[in-house]
């Protein structure tokens, strides 16, 4: 979809954006933020669409300041009892949503069972193991666990909107994924969502209500680009303030402006990966399923030219699935397959895999091809550049793999049936590893589920379920290397790159936290903002 | 026949479409001869080779994954042409059956298969195939079988408006008054008839096609992992126009410029040429009628009489 709008980009770019009135001195502060997708729809059951923006107008208990630092939100303190079976919230004191009703532990509490008890899709995963969430008095909330689990803080309330009993309450059944009138994201963030056009724009007004104080810019409007050269034209033209994610193609500009523009380059919990089809009812040739071949696919990777080309440079070489980004959870024992096609060449031709009819392409016990198919998503042009590397990397050890993109949603419809050999994709994962370790698990291989390696191993799942209640942190890390260690041995995936986050801003108009890369909007603006 | 190539090569604009269009043709034949690296090869880059400019070992410079452009250019024009002229046979194919049959047969037939003909028409092409694309997935046979469907309708409607006349002639009816049944009267005796008109017809649509398929790719929907010239737009689209990259992004526009110039002058100097109704029929203004059916200004008036009867005589 968001291909044939490129169709009208080049038209629609400069009268789309909106009038900003110029006159008196006492004018409302505007923050202009392009972005070249802002979110399919504002209801917050579809939490996983905008969840840099969504923090803007609902809070949660806990929030992400970046990196790996969480902060008190709504809860401005928590204990936990000795067995970490019972953990107790203190909600602030004096918290309005923004129409000036009071939020109490009443709400928050009513807020995390209606997850629970409606299974709201991409919110309910995160509140699994907890058993009762109940308000003892106005400002304590109470959530007792089956279990007791590390990720708390971390993860599991991270993203568990705090909405509006008053709103929600009348929206049932299947409506809750589709209800989407402006009041679904009535809250008590530091913004007010006052208007939203699907693809291109979003306007929002300060709260003046809110508890951290007022808000630095009093109207925030998200701009929706389609094309990534014209946001960055933008900023450089002063169109816009600010780009949270820049495309790797245009951060060079970005940085020969250096005296107007100020970018931030961060790392990030991205993985961009050659996903291997794993899956034992999957339909890839029974050759991919050996390790000798995994392994010279490995070999004849050039991680380093793949990111020179397609990620500009803003990337790092990837042996594991979870990158530095996560601290000490990232291994660093793990030694990545150096990029070595004679290696490779030498690999396949110890384990009998030879050219035996001469046409360039090593054949298989059975005689069949080693020739499988390379599927990238079309939703980033740079993909195609990507699997162009890796496809004329494969046929120098006598593996054809022709690349072809399809659209997302063609390699989605993929997975329940694991119909394909490799795919060239990315993520970006939760702050905290468990999400990222969850997608390797058989019980992510269901229909619907997060898996798309179709990657089954009941030693993997142990681990899985033991870190997931893991409380003692080397315990949990020790636990994820040998997870990492797992998934590179068996090679349901094949890393390629982590990409860096990377922001820019006006400097001419505001100033911003050095780290904003890393952060999200609504914690740099109330942490090392200002404006000039 | 070489009558017609000599007053097709007579006028300059026949002339300088052949020209144009040689030069395109001898570049995608000889390719891998011409082009100096070949585009679909491993090359090992830098980053400062990544949209590098124009130097004496890359003429037109380099593109955004370090690969030369002039190649690119040279190998680009294999896919264009290869979509301009399987697309254009297809069309030509499907538009002179159904307007044979729709102007030979008339009545039901010919309100039904007009009724089609207008019914794609009405709908806007490019969105269309945006749609089909969208929904078959992408791949060169698809996108040029998407420009064939959408692209028949103006051959059928020309082929229909002559066999109407064609059919209603002297010979015609001698053919079936000595037991010639429809199927021998309309090959023998009315596609004879109208196949200048459906050449110099698919000369433009040649030129359509290509334009088609370099839309569709530059909006993303053609296979990225081939070497076009709508491709090349697309990428220069996408990551090198913040790097004011002119070297990646003109050279293509110029080419697709190039070529759509080249057929278009082909095509409607031979339409001025062998428009039977110039020489077959005196009711028909050859002029109107070619207004009627090409979206081309009038042209200058067919040669004089002097010209071209020095020209019959030496044959």
């Amino acid at each position: 979809m968001g291909k044939l709008r490129k169709l009208f980009a080049m038209l629609v770019i400069l009268p789309l954006l909106l009038p900003v009135s110029a006159g008196a001195q006492d004018q409302p502060i505007t923050l202009r933020v392009g972005t070249t997708y802002i979110m399919d729809t504002i209801n917050p059951a579809n939490g996983f669409y905008g969840y840099n923006i969504r923090p803007l107008w609902q809070d949660t208990l806990v929030e992400w300041a970046g990196g790996q630092n969480f902060e008190p939100g709504l809860a401005e303190s928590w204990s936990v009892s000795d067995d970490g079976l019972v953990w107790q919230f203190k909600i602030r004191e004096g918290v309005m949503y923004s129409n000036g009703t009071p939020l109490t532990a009443n709400e928050a509490a009513w807020s995390l069972n209606w997850v629970i008890d409606n299974e709201v899709p991409s919110l309910s995963g995160y509140l699994s193991n907890i058993e009762t969430v109940e308000a003892l008095d106005p400002t304590t909330l109470q959530i007792t666990l089956d279990a007791p689990v590390p990720d708390m803080i971390s993860s599991k309330l991270l993203y568990v909107w705090i909405v509006a009993p008053q709103v929600w309450e009348n929206v049932t059944g299947d409506d809750i994924t589709t209800y989407s009138e402006y009041d679904a994201v009535l809250g008590s963030g530091p913004y007010i969502l006052k208007d939203f056009q699907e693809g291109e724009y979003m306007i929002m007004d300060a709260n003046p209500n809110y508890w951290g104080g007022k808000p630095p810019v009093d109207r925030i409007i998200y701009q929706e680009y389609a094309n990534d050269d014209a946001m960055i034209q933008a900023l450089l033209a002063g169109e816009i303030d600010l780009i949270t994610t820049v495309p790797f193609s245009g951060t060079q500009p970005l940085l020969d402006a250096a005296d107007s523009v100020t970018v931030s380059i961060s790392d990030y919990f991205s993985l961009e990966e050659l996903i291997i089809n794993s899956s034992p009812e999957g339909t890839q040739p029974a050759s991919l399923n050996d390790p000798i071949v995994r392994s010279a696919i490995s070999h004849a990777i050039d991680k380093q030219q793949i990111i020179t080309i397609a990620y500009s440079g803003y990337a790092t070489p990837a042996a594991t699935f979870l990158g530095p980004a996560y601290g000490d959870f990232h291994n660093t024992d793990i030694q990545d397959d150096a990029f070595d096609l004679a290696e490779a060449n030498r690999l396949l031709d110890e384990a009998g895999y030879l050219d035996t009819n001469g046409d360039g392409v090593r054949e298989y016990s059975d005689g069949s091809p080693l020739e499988y198919r390379l599927y990238a998503p079309e939703s980033s042009t740079y993909y195609a550049r990507v699997i162009e590397i890796i496809s004329n990397d494969l046929a120098q050890i006598g593996i054809s793999a022709p690349p072809q993109v399809l659209s997302d949603d063609s390699l989605i419809a993929l997975q329940p049936d694991y119909d394909s050999d490799l795919i060239y994709w990315g993520w970006a994962f939760d702050p905290d590893p468990a999400f990222a370790v969850s997608i390797f698990t058989c019980a992510e291989t269901v229909d619907g589920g997060w898996s798309d390696s179709g990657y089954c191993n009941p030693a993997y799942n142990a681990l899985y379920d033991a870190q997931s209640t893991a409380l003692d942190h080397e315990q949990r890390r020790d636990i994820i290397w040998q997870a990492q260690q797992m998934i590179f041995d068996d090679k349901p995936y094949i890393p390629v790159a982590y990409y860096n986050s990377i922001s820019a801003y006006r400097s001419t108009a505001f100033s911003f936290d050095p780290n904003l890369a890393a952060e999200p909007i609504k914690w740099a603006l109330f942490h090392g903002f200002s404006i000039k | 026949m070489l009558k017609y190539i000599r007053q097709f090569l007579r006028r300059p604009s026949g002339l300088i479409g052949t020209i144009m269009l040689a030069v395109v043709v001898i570049a995608a034949m000889f390719a891998p001869w011409i082009a100096p690296y070949n585009p679909y090869e491993r090359v090992q880059v830098q980053a400062s080779d990544i949209l590098a400019p124009p130097d004496s070992a890359h003429l037109l410079g380099r593109d955004d994954a370090g690969k030369d452009v002039f190649s690119q250019l040279i190998y680009g024009a294999r896919v264009s042409l290869l979509v301009g002229f399987t697309a254009s046979f297809v069309s030509m194919f499907i538009g002179t059956t159904v307007g044979l049959v729709s102007g030979f047969y008339g009545g039901k037939v010919d309100n039904f298969l007009m009724r089609v003909v207008d019914f794609l028409l009405v709908i806007p092409d490019l969105p269309l195939a945006l749609v089909i694309i969208a929904v078959w997935g992408r791949g060169l046979w698809k996108i040029i079988f998407v420009i064939s469907i959408l692209g028949w309708t103006y051959t059928a409607r020309l082929v229909r408006s002559q066999t109407l006349s064609i059919k209603e002639r002297q010979f015609v009816l001698r053919a079936r008054a000595i037991g010639a049944n429809n199927l021998r009267i309309i090959v023998r005796h009315v596609l004879p008839q109208v196949t200048p008109l459906i050449i110099a017809q698919a000369v433009l649509d040649i030129s359509a096609s290509i334009l088609a398929e370099s839309s569709l790719s530059f909006l993303g929907l053609g296979d990225p992992t081939l070497v076009t010239w709508g491709n090349m737009l697309n990428f220069a689209f996408e990551r090198a126009i913040s790097r004011q990259a002119w070297w990646f992004l003109l050279p293509p526009g110029f080419a697709i410029l190039w070529v759509s110039m080249a057929l278009i002058l082909m095509g409607s100097t031979l339409e001025e040429i062998v428009n039977p109704r110039i020489k077959s029929h005196h009711l028909f203004d050859p002029r109107r009628m070619v207004s009627l059916v090409l979206p081309v200004p009038p042209e200058p008036p067919a040669p004089a009489p002097a010209k071209t009867t020095p020209t019959a005589q030496e044959d």
